[in-house]
């Protein structure tokens, strides 16, 4: 009797989607007078911003990231055996975002569709997910989605996320036939005691405030819009310096790896002053470090991938080389993996 | 770390000259904001290895109260296994 080879999954193939239109700092200051836009920019790292057109959701920004990832890459529908949508940002509160997104993308009757509600840590989270449908069998090619109408959910009021938070989408295939483990290392961790610091306060089925006093819209001095984002920007900023060089570490030793064996290192694209309070505490050399928001900002479990694919295109990461991929926030939820390209 | 070089600290952190930041000032006569916060916690934390609490930074109203949130601030430790 023959012992079939074990089969070790790879990111094959990555594409995303930015929606046309751009908000600038001068729009914002346009919109805000008397509020320090030039500040807040300077200290985000962001300057503009995709912002999802009207009538255009997240689904919307999902599908075209499929159809990008299929046409770019030469890739079947028909081959696509498994979709995963990793979104906060839903069209609807049922069903879930990846049945919509399998029919506006063309995607055959036979995938398997889900949705991971995760947000900053969620694309390391998919790819996990998808590695393990593949490595088991159960799917052969697996197209992981993050994509998120973020600025959907921030208050028209609140000028500081309005700099922060942008909105993309992106797609991956994840397949078999790499010639050993791609995916080294994998750490996952999560503190619901972070919750009544970054959530949606309204439009969920609970009300917000009960688990974070003090976050409503009308207790920060703003109209509702229905879906209004509070985020505590010290304690998440506190969060992430106490939590991802530690993650980080772990994913490090459980891969057998260090720093310097490592080429590049993509972080979720929070801000800028963070990822580098970040790249100094952790002690990483600058030109292993990506920082590249300044033209999308923050968008959730999109900029890992966005910032992976936009590295790649630049030519500081190729075939084969060690890519550590760290993502942190809402939840707390965080995870860390070296993709090995 | 003494009084001076924490006023010097703050001063630095809310983007004002030495000479508008005394003990009793308040932190709204200085345009402080949680975006301070965010750069005394850097300041702090990667610069001096200092843990701060964010709560007890929200809570401050002056100077003083900064200070004394500094002054009680313990090593930072990694709390991520």
């Amino acid at each position: 009797m023959t012992v079939p080879a074990p089969v070790h999954a790879r990111l094959a193939a990555l594409s995303s989607y930015l929606p046309e239109a751009v908000l600038t700092d001068d729009d914002l200051v346009a919109q805000h007078p008397g509020w320090d836009v030039a500040r807040a920019a300077a200290s985000t790292g962001v300057h503009a911003r995709h912002v999802a057109a009207p009538g255009e959701w997240t689904s919307h920004l999902a599908a075209a990231a499929v159809r990008r990832l299929l046409a770019e890459h030469d890739l079947d529908p028909a081959s696509v055996d498994a979709l995963i949508v990793c979104t906060q940002s839903p069209d609807l509160v049922l069903p879930a975002t990846a049945c919509l997104v399998q029919e506006r993308a063309g995607l055959g009757s036979h995938v398997a569709a889900l949705d991971v509600s995760l947000g900053c840590s969620g694309w390391v989270y998919g790819l996990a997910l998808a590695r393990g449908l593949v490595e088991t069998g159960q799917a052969e090619r697996v197209v992981l989605v993050t994509a998120d109408a973020l600025t959907r959910l921030v208050n028209p009021g609140d000028p500081q996320l309005r700099v922060l938070f942008g909105d993309a989408a992106t797609a991956a295939l994840v397949t078999g036939g790499a010639d050993g483990p791609r995916f080294l290392g994998a750490t996952f961790g999560t503190d619901g005691r972070g919750v009544r610091h970054l959530l949606a306060v309204n439009g969920g089925l609970a009300p917000g405030e009960e688990r974070a006093p003090g976050s409503s819209p009308e207790a920060r001095g703003l109209t509702p819009s229905g879906r209004d984002v509070h985020m505590d920007g010290p304690e998440v900023f506190a969060f992430t310096l106490r939590t991802v060089p530690g993650a980080l570490a772990t994913c490090l030793r459980r891969a057998g790896l260090t720093v310097d064996d490592v080429d590049l290192f993509v972080f979720h694209q929070a801000n800028e002053v963070m990822l580098e309070s970040l790249r100094r505490r952790i002690g990483l050399p600058r030109e292993k470090f990506v920082v590249d928001l300044a033209t999308t900002g923050n968008t959730a479990s999109s900029s890992v991938p966005l910032a992976l694919q936009a590295a790649v295109r630049a030519g500081r990461a190729g075939p084969g080389d060690r890519v550590a991929l760290v993502g942190f926030g809402i939840g707390y939820s965080w995870a860390a993996v070296v993709v090995r390209l | 770390m003494d009084t001076s070089s924490l006023l010097d600290t703050v001063a630095s952190v809310a983007l004002v000259d030495r000479g508008r930041v005394q003990p009793g000032t308040a932190l709204a006569d200085l345009g402080w904001d949680s975006l301070t916060d965010v750069s005394l916690i850097v300041e702090l934390e990667v610069g001096r290895g200092l843990l701060v609490q964010p709560a007890d930074l929200a809570a401050c109203r002056t100077v003083d109260d900064v200070l004394a949130v500094v002054r009680a601030a313990g090593p930072t430790v990694d709390a991520a296994p």
